[in-house]
């Protein structure tokens, strides 16, 4: 059951998410959600609001490979295996498999004074995982070219990921005609964490004698809904799973935001958002991984194999029950501990921005930003340059250029129309997918919201931080 | 074009046309995600892998070849075959001073003076018997003797009443005070005999032993002609823990045939030793003179003349008494043993006084005249076609051997120091249907011997694949074929010499590995 669990937070790991991707949404200058990037943002609007289609975003990253590479075929074109020497021709020295989620269940702000009151609830998921190739090419490949100490294959895995729901009060507040401020905060509650401290597997393979040279250091912590429990008989099917088990695991966070326009044509912003933690409480457990001492094959927290002895061997091809407590005992080198844990808090993937723009006309602008993230795996830095018009007063498009750490090509577009009341609109931030360096991903943010014009503004004449 | 994007009806049909195309050059086959006849996973590559690996001394090897318990290594580790026999007690103290077991009987009958009276009431009354007999013994005369074990058991009847006690004494036996031994003899009590253990026996005359018996009866009808009774006297399991007396000459022969192995009992070949060193010594504790005359003494084997171990023949050895093993032979030989196996044997007569009843002695159970023959042969011999063939089963049909496992190179490396090159020939066997299924090695040399101390190194590598790889997996035998050969040098084993080996493969596998294999 343990290696079950261990599987769970492989697929976990793997559907989840990096949250580095440079949104064009957030230059499409009269979409409510660009204050999803700069809380101080000043909107055109006397209110908006949106239930359950306001704002949906979704990237994915996933390795180089294509889907219909990675299998053989029969005849009649179905897949008959999966062929893991393509897989691994896939792979980079590092990937990453991510999914990030972001929901936005209801939004609702409206105009007090010269500011504009905000409250929201989404929904967000961020997972991540990172490895690398040497793994991959040691199961496909086999250890041959892998012999020597200089060739020991080091596998650092990271699954990190958390599901939440967030409810947001934020309050945005035009100072004076070149400052606006913002400010956000939220109050969460975890639904489901996955936080590797350790995952490192080395694997050395002596070239003279051919001794395997096994260490681990497994260390992650996961709190789970109530639909698995952690049993004397391991991880189970548990329940019931109500409403109330989506608000045991709480935490705070943060939005903060600046505009200071410094004339008719330049203005620079920075934002700090998602500046917080999540306590979780319910259903914590803890793996750890590490080589136990379970006889001969245990040297210093190594497993370490350098063959039978000769009577080994023989009971070993003429003795099945000794065959298979071998094989049983070789298991407990390996044996993965499960247990309760206490309370543990996982900060959230905090960026933050800083963006100059310049307004070569009312109808065009352009911005270069300058963004990082600090994640589980180190910090994320970004930049972008951007592009964002309005054409018609119906139309609004922007264009985004962002190099980012190993993905130095990522061309985003977003189109936006306003119709009447309402606010439609999609966006991408890797419309090429070129260039991605170890792995590939795609995202889309898309929605509807409904809003009030403060007054009957176009788009490009009186957007408030334009003047 | 204005008009056709300003028609609404046209507007769809692009669209249309626009999709099915799209689906033509980009959509693939719905059969794509149909993962009903999926089997597993296509993959290549190599493994290489331990196998095995040993390091053997040579006293390991000897251990191994269950052979080691004949094997004396000195400080500088150089080797011997030792054999060693010790039997004590070839002549013992214990088994001289024994007697045989008794039965003596005897009736009694004295005339009623006063017969047909019968008395109004029952009248106690006792009679008084006597018995004399001796202790049977061929080898010994006591006249005084600590008693070890032995019982008597009577048995007394009588025509006269009833009895009630009987009174027994012996002036031979004497209890802890050196009183005459008395024992009361209480049939309904059902006391009927007594142990003499820890008692003394004192007599003038050898061997002699004598009770008296006063029989208490109740009587009333006196009516017989004649008064009767009957006496039985059983005596059983008798030893002296001590005597003095006298001792005749005492003769035992003994005979040592024993069977032993200088290598393992699957190697065939000859060995020619020199130097080998038989001892004999011998301890007598009797305090007495004795004699021991060996009159065989040899090494034999199959298909070899005997060696003889001791000459001339027959060798007379006086054994003096001592209380230390004294050494009474010790002389060089030189001969050809099997390599395998071969017999030790010695038949021999040990004589105690040999001069007989001459003296007064005294003797206690505890003397024994014990030998001891060792035999030490140096491990620096010459082989001659020396061979050695052995058998390991395997069930190597148990374990699956899949189709994507194209090819097994197994490789073998041996590091030695030991003196002799190893010629080897692996053949894999079927019992089953009694055939050869696959040649691994033939005449491969796999150790080279080493003449200097430095370690030789020979790498040999046995690739299988294909059908042959088939083959060897359904054998459930190995048989392993060995020659020792070392140009006809002396071979000199020393317990510092080892074995190292290596077994390790590359398993290259190439194919489909299939869900329903992982299990």
């Amino acid at each position: 059951m343990n290696r079950l669990f261990l599987a769970l937070a492989l697929v976990m790991a793997v559907a989840t998410s990096k949250a580095q991707e440079v949104s064009p949404v957030a230059f499409l200058r009269m979409n409510p959600y660009q204050t999803n990037t700069n809380v101080a943002t000043d909107l055109p609007y006397y209110c908006y609001f949106s239930v359950g289609v306001g704002n949906f975003g979704a990237s994915i990253h996933y390795p180089r490979f294509r889907f219909r590479d990675l299998f053989n075929y029969n005849s009649d074109d179905s897949p008959s295996t999966f062929d893991l020497v393509n897989f691994a021709k896939g792979l980079s020295d590092q990937n990453s498999v991510a999914l990030n989620l972001n929901e936005n269940i209801w939004t609702f702000a409206y105009r007090v004074g010269d500011g504009m009151l905000s409250f929201g609830h989404n929904y967000r998921a961020q997972a991540s995982s990172e490895f690398g190739y040497s793994l991959f090419k040691l199961l496909v490949y086999g250890n041959e070219s892998l012999l020597g100490e200089d060739n020991a294959t080091q596998v650092n895995f990271s699954f990190d990921g958390q599901a939440y729901n967030e409810y947001a009060v934020g309050y945005q507040l035009k100072i004076n005609k070149h400052i606006s401020v913002g400010a956000r905060a939220k109050l969460l509650f975890g639904i489901a964490n996955v936080t590797t401290d350790a995952f490192d597997l080395s694997f050395f393979t002596d070239p003279d004698t051919y001794a395997l040279h096994i260490r681990e250091d497994i260390g992650m912590r996961f709190s789970l809904p109530r639909l698995f429990e952690l049993t004397d008989d391991g991880l189970t099917a548990g329940g019931p799973f109500g409403l109330a088990d989506f608000y045991h695991n709480p935490g705070l966070g943060f939005d903060l935001g600046i505009n200071y326009r410094i004339n008719n044509r330049f203005s620079v912003a920075a934002a700090v958002n998602d500046l917080g933690f999540i306590k979780w409480n319910q259903n914590n457990m803890e793996l750890v991984g590490k080589i136990n001492d379970a006889g001969q094959f245990y040297d210093d927290d190594t497993f370490v194999f350098e063959g039978l002895d000769v009577d080994q061997l023989q009971l070993i091809v003429s003795d099945a029950s000794y065959r298979r407590m071998f094989l049983d005992t070789l298991k407990e080198y390996f044996n993965f501990q499960l247990d309760e844990t206490g309370g543990y808090r996982t900060s959230l993937p905090t960026s933050f921005l800083v963006r100059g723009s310049i307004d070569v006309n009312e109808h065009n602008r352009f911005s270069a930003q300058f963004q990082g993230c600090f994640r589980s795996d180190g910090f994320q830095p970004a930049v972008t340059l951007a592009y964002g018009g309005s054409f018609f007063d119906k139309i609004e498009v922007s264009g985004t250029y962002t190099m980012m750490k190993g993905s130095l090509v990522n061309i985003g577009v977003g189109l936006g129309f306003n119709l009447g009341a309402f606010h439609i609109y999609g966006a991408t931030s890797n419309l090429f997918n070129i260039n991605t360096g170890g792995s590939k991903w795609r995202d889309i943010q898309a929605g509807i919201v409904f809003n009030l014009r403060e007054k009957s503004d176009k788009i490009g004449t009186t957007t408030p931080d334009y003047f | 074009m204005k008009q056709l994007i300003h028609n609404p009806m046209k507007y769809n049909r692009l669209l249309i046309c626009l999709a099915l195309f799209a689906l033509l050059t980009t959509s693939c086959s719905k059969n794509r995600f149909d993962f009903s006849d999926f089997k597993g996973v296509q993959t290549k590559g190599t493994w290489a892998l331990p196998i095995a690996h040993g390091n053997y001394t040579i006293p390991h090897l000897m251990q191994r070849f269950e052979i080691d318990s004949m094997i004396d290594y000195d400080p500088s580790g150089n080797m011997s075959f030792n054999f060693y026999h010790e039997q004590l007690g070839v002549i013992s103290g214990e088994k001289l001073l024994t007697f045989d077991d008794l039965l003596v009987s005897e009736h009694y009958e004295y005339p009623n003076p006063i017969p047909g009276l019968v008395l109004p009431v029952p009248v106690d009354t006792a009679f008084n018997l006597s018995k004399m007999f001796s202790f049977e013994s061929e080898n010994i005369e006591v006249l005084s003797a600590k008693m070890k074990t032995g019982h008597f058991d009577f048995d007394i009847s009588s025509n006269v009443g009833q009895i009630r006690q009987v009174e027994i004494s012996s002036q031979e036996i004497k209890d802890v005070d050196g009183n005459d031994f008395q024992f009361i003899y209480d049939p309904e009590l059902g006391i009927t005999g007594f142990d003499v253990a820890g008692l003394r026996y004192e007599t003038d005359e050898f061997n002699a032993l004598s009770f008296d018996f006063k029989v208490h009866v109740t009587v009333q009808d006196l009516s017989p002609l004649d008064f009767m009774f009957d006496l039985n006297i059983d005596g059983s399991d008798f030893s002296l823990s001590e005597m003095s007396g006298y001792v005749d000459a005492y003769t035992t022969r003994t005979q040592i045939d024993t069977a032993f192995s200088v290598f393992p009992d699957n190697m065939s070949g000859t060995l020619a030793v020199e130097h080998v060193m038989v001892t004999l010594s011998e301890r007598n504790t009797f305090g007495l003179d004795a004699v021991v005359v060996i009159d065989t003494a040899m090494v034999s084997g199959d298909n070899l003349a005997p060696i003889s171990l001791v000459s001339p023949l027959p060798l007379v050895i006086d054994a003096i008494p001592s209380m230390d093993f004294t050494e009474v032979y010790n002389q060089s030989l030189d001969g050809v043993l099997n390599a395998h196996a071969g017999n030790f044997y010695i038949t021999s007569n040990f004589v105690v006084n040999p001069l007989g009843l001459e003296d007064l002695v005294t003797v206690t159970d505890a003397s024994a005249i014990d030998m001891r023959v060792n035999v030490n042969v140096p491990f620096v011999f010459k082989m001659d076609d020396v061979h050695y063939i052995d058998t390991v089963n395997m069930r190597l049909s148990e374990i699956s051997t899949p189709e994507w496992i194209k090819k097994l190179t197994l490789e073998l490396t041996f590091n030695s120091t030991i003196p002799f090159d190893l010629i080897g020939n692996f053949q894999m066997y079927d019992s089953e249907h009694n055939v050869i299924t696959d040649t691994l090695l033939e005449d491969a040399t796999l150790i080279t011997a080493s003449y200097d101390g430095q370690p030789s190194i020979e790498n040999v590598t046995i690739e299988i694949d294909g059908e042959r790889l088939q083959r060897v997996m359904r054998s459930n035998r190995i048989i392993l074929d060995f020659d020792l050969k070392n140009d006809g040098r002396d071979v000199v084993l020393n317990a510092n010499q080892s074995l190292r080996f290596n077994l390790k493969a590359k398993v290259e596998y190439d194919g489909v590995i299939e869900f329903n294999q992982l299990n």
